[in-house]
């Protein structure tokens, strides 16, 4: 049984979708404090591609601004994926203006964080969406 | 003797020549490291800033099927606050519009579009459903700053950048090339280094990696850019006297290009017209203002791997700087003619545009006098030292200069490689790009001559540009 | 006739100069391979650095105690840390900053930081002067008042970022008062540096704010200092009450002052005044108004907008038109029939291309 998460799973693991490499390992040490499985990518390419192969993740955490696919695109093209439309997704941006948090919800993100971030914060509004999916996926299976 | 003061001559040339490079050098070093410890403060997460200056890219694109789409690509993904990219189909006769209608599924669009500066018809405005920041502009062919000049009408934002359909840009370029308006509100145009993609690894419109090409043509252009950047550029820049900006990539302020009359058509350079109008036309109304390089490479874009095409490019770029200096004869030494009246033009004109006739003249007399016995073996080691040592040790210095600050080749075979075509570039391909570009020199001077003679013939007399 | 000839070369000389030109090309190309061996050496000793000090960084942010865990840090290598300790700084908020400030100052990063302060390079006093900032450190606020106040502009926007830090109420005065009177200010640097204290700022601002008596009556710099004190408050995100604004349009007839008015209304309060320049003969003024009166969505301004889409500037007539779409309760029929009343082509013309545009990110 996972203590933090009180899910009878092994470890969740997480992917983590960030281009600046300093705020990528951040977020990794924070994760993995949490008893958090992380996996990183450093582009929406590279995440997509991941994705295509069959990689199954519980939850995700996207940079917004990254390069080559934005990450408005890899939330919605995520969300057509039959596995990983039920994932929470979990935005992390610098912007703090109203019409893009408004564009991440409407394109199906769980929740929105600004950076610079409070780790305690984050961790506690990803652990409230695994849980929350968590409870979903037992629910749906009862 | 004659010949003795002949070859005086000649080897004061190239000191002179020489001199300036190393004045050029030294200001260059002076502002690479500054730029170094902004380039440090640049890295720190300062969060993403919604003030930036929204930019317009435009892309003039002619006969372009084959890589239009991946430029586009890349364009739409810089990092970059508020922009818009602007393709003007330039009467393309293969695919180019037909192809981008499809992979960007373009819809027909009913601009009211205000035309600033004359242009060629405008044929259609079309807008992509998909990215908001896409327009094309299709238009009867009128050349590229014909192009440029309906997207600037066709334009919405106060800065445009005018990038070539082939440049490939690195993701924070418009930042880089932007920052410079922050600090300084009467800057004007900014400009960044361009280096060769040849050898590099590209893969839709991205660089993934970056190497030195194998093909000896474009080594030697590699070095060549290198040169006239990071010296030639940043040097004059530094003294707010740079009286070129690529076309590949420049950003300008609408309003001011708009006010000295927009791209002149119908000329070559029409990039290097456009900036040293700009200084000439501020320099005459007395308004203060300032042109920046900003040294960070910012654009790469395919060099040319034949000789023919390298030569006819040129030719074309002598031709062009024939044309910009003839319409601004009023710049040199004109009292508010500044560091670019008096120091840059000038060395422009002597050593730039005429300076080909007087190295080639000095290379086939010496070896005239020399194997005829009319000068001493000093007389003609002195030549060779000033004219091939001087010029290795500048390049050799040049190569130096691109490791401190950027490394854009860090391994060492590639250092290798470098310092060899840094050498052998003086043995050769320097004296062939002077004969290229007598060959222009003599080229524009023809024109024009043909040129006034068609219009003697047909009886009217136009006012001189 | 006596011609003068040229000097003869002397072989000597030249042989001398030769084997000197030779000798600096040999040179630089050491120069070249000791810097490319340098970097091989230092490089893997620079990547093992940030990784032992990147996680020391991360886990005292979170709280964990590191009590005898610490490495050591070489009187050379402080900078660097520094540099990384920044980083953090500006990628976190929370207590784990302030446990930062405190791990710094046990490091003795303080005098370093007011080292710097006096470096050559303009980019290493500014990373210094934030670093004062957030390493609370109250000493070096004589310091940091001094380049606020006689800093040049960058160094004194850092500097205000500095003192906030610090201590936010008892310096908001002094940094309000010297953004004030900065010209040519970056504003973007302003509204990215100062962001987190924009509450603070909000305050004092609004206690400070020009009187919009009519300021021609005023002291000469009156307009000026009022147009710093708009353009201040909209890189602040101030919410500045209607009433005031429309007091400021209403009292002035300095272009600049009107635009930088008008981009900051928000709410109904004040909307005379700026339907009053509507007319302005300057087209910035009349195309701003028509944006601000989009903004605030006012059904009653829709005849207003629907005349000014037949502006003779092309961008009065586009800012019109969108706000004119952008009014709730006006159905898009609704302002086609108006505009097409007009008869007016570029004005219809206009409609199509904003409709176009709307549809196209619908």
């Amino acid at each position: 049984m996972n203590e933090i998460t009180g899910m009878s799973q092994p470890t969740p693991s997480i992917l983590v979708i960030e281009d600046d490499e300093f705020m990528a390992s951040l977020l990794q040490f924070v994760l993995e404090r949490q008893q958090l499985q992380v996996l990183r990518v450093a582009d929406g390419r590279a995440a997509m591609a991941l994705i295509d192969a069959g990689h199954r993740c519980d939850a995700v955490l996207l940079d917004w601004m990254l390069p080559q696919i934005s990450g408005l695109e890899v939330l919605t093209r995520m969300q057509q994926h039959p596995d990983w439309a039920s994932r929470p997704v979990l935005v992390l941006s610098a912007l703090d203006d109203g019409a893009e948090i408004a564009r991440a919800f409407q394109a199906g993100a769980s929740d929105y964080l600004t950076k610079p971030f409070n780790p305690e914060e984050l961790s506690a509004r990803l652990l409230r969406c695994l849980t929350t999916s968590g409870g979903n996926a037992r629910a749906a299976r009862a | 003797m004659m010949a003795q003061t002949v070859t005086w001559l000649m080897v004061a040339y190239f000191l002179a020549i020489h001199a300036i490079y190393l004045m050029l050098t030294v200001l260059a070093a002076r502002a690479l490291l500054r730029n170094q410890r902004y380039r440090e403060m640049e890295e720190l997460p300062m969060a993403y800033s919604l003030l930036m200056p929204p930019i317009s890219v435009l892309v003039p694109a002619y006969n372009e099927e084959t890589t239009i789409v991946a430029t586009v690509e890349s364009l739409l993904q810089l990092s970059y606050g508020e922009f818009e990219v602007i393709v003007v189909n330039d009467g393309s006769k293969d695919a180019t519009l037909s192809v981008l209608i499809e992979q960007f599924g373009l819809l027909p669009y009913p601009e009211a579009y205000r035309v600033q500066i004359p242009t060629q018809e405008i044929m259609g405005i079309y807008r992509s459903p998909r990215h908001a920041k896409l327009r094309v502009i299709d238009k009867r062919n009128g050349g590229k700053a014909d192009s440029l000049n309906a997207g600037i009408n066709a334009s919405r934002y106060p800065l445009f950048c005018g990038v070539d359909a082939d440049s490939i840009l690195e993701r924070d370029s418009l930042q880089k090339v932007a920052k410079p308006f922050l600090r300084h509100p009467d800057m004007v145009a900014t400009g960044g280094t361009i280096r060769a993609a040849n050898g590099c690894d590209v893969r839709g419109g991205d660089l993934h990696r970056i190497d030195l090409p194998s093909n000896p043509w474009a080594l030697f252009q590699v070095m060549e850019y290198l040169r006239a950047f990071l010296f030639g550029r940043l040097g004059w820049s530094s003294v707010n006297a740079m009286l070129i900006i690529s076309g590949a990539f420049g950003l300008f302020r609408k309003q001011t290009v708009i006010d000295v009359g927009g791209y002149r058509t119908h000329t070559i350079g029409e990039d290097m017209e456009l900036v040293v109008r700009i200084h000439h036309q501020m320099r005459e109304q007395g308004l203060p203002y300032r042109i920046e390089f900003v040294p960070d490479p910012v654009c790469w874009t395919e060099v040319p791997e034949d000789r023919q095409t390298l030569r006819n490019q040129r030719i074309r770029w002598q031709r062009g700087l024939s044309e910009s200096l003839n319409a601004h004869w009023g710049l040199m030494f004109s009292r508010s003619g500044g560091w670019p009246g008096w120091v840059a033009f000038p060395y422009m004109v002597l050593f730039e545009w005429l300076g080909p006739v007087v190295e080639c003249l000095g290379y086939l007399w010496t070896a005239y006098a020399w194997s005829a016995d009319l000068i001493s073996w000093a007389a003609f080691a002195a030549f060779l030292l000033v004219s091939l040592g001087l010029g290795i040790l500048l390049s050799v210095a040049g190569v130096l200069l691109e490791q401190l600050s950027f490394q854009m080749y860090p391994q060492v075979r590639q250092i290798f490689k470098l310092v060899l075509v840094a050498v052998a570039e003086n043995l050769g391909y320097r004296q062939l790009n002077a004969w290229w570009r007598i060959v222009g020199l003599y080229r524009w001077a023809t024109q024009k001559e043909a040129g006034w003679g068609t219009m003697k013939r047909k009886g009217n007399w136009q006012a001189p540009q | 006739m006596h011609v003068p000839h040229a000097p003869e070369f002397s072989l000597s000389v030249v042989l001398w100069l030769a084997w000197t030109t030779l000798a600096l090309v040999l040179m630089t190309v050491l120069g070249l391979l000791l810097l490319r061996w340098w970097r091989w050496r230092s490089e893997p000793q620079k990547a093992a650095f940030r990784q032992r000090w990147s996680e020391v960084l991360m886990r005292c942010a979170l709280g964990e105690d590191l009590k005898g865990q610490l490495p050591h840090l070489k009187s050379k290598e402080r900078w660097a840390f520094m540099k990384l300790w920044l980083h953090c700084q500006l990628s976190l908020k929370g207590p784990g900053r302030d446990r930062l400030a405190a791990l710094a100052r046990l490091m003795e990063c303080q005098s370093m930081a007011m080292r710097k302060l006096g470096s050559r390079h303009a980019a290493e006093r500014l990373m210094a002067i934030l670093a004062l900032g957030f390493l609370k450190d109250e000493q070096a606020v004589p310091a940091l008042l001094e380049q606020l106040h006689q800093g040049e502009k960058q160094a004194a926007v850092h500097a205000a970022r500095a003192l906030l830090e610090i201590d936010a109420s008892a310096h908001v005065d002094q940094v309000v008062q010297r953004l004030l009177t900065l010209t040519d200010l970056d504003f973007s640097l302003v509204s990215v540096l100062l962001k987190p204290f924009r509450g603070v700022l909000a305050r004092t601002m609004m206690e400070g704010m020009p009187p919009s008596a009519p300021l021609q009556a005023c002291a000469p710099g009156a307009a000026a200092a009022a147009l710093q004190w708009l353009r201040l408050a909209r890189a602040l995100s101030l919410q500045v009450p209607g009433e005031r604004l429309g007091a400021f349009l209403a009292n002035s007839d300095d272009i600049d002052l009107l635009i930088a008015t008008t981009r900051l209304m928000q709410g109904e309060q004040g909307t005379q005044a700026l339907i009053a320049h509507a007319q302005h003969q300057d087209w910035r003024v009349r195309a701003q108004v028509a944006q601000a009166l989009g903004r605030i969505g006012r059904l009653d301004d829709a005849e207003l907008l629907a005349r000014l889409t037949t502006d003779a500037q092309w961008w009065v007539r586009y800012r019109a038109t969108q706000a004119l779409l952008s009014i709730p309760g006006l159905s898009v029929q609704k302002v086609q029939t108006r505009i097409e009343c007009t008869g007016d082509r570029y004005a219809i013309n206009m409609l199509h291309s904003v409709i176009s545009e709307r549809e196209a990110f619908a």
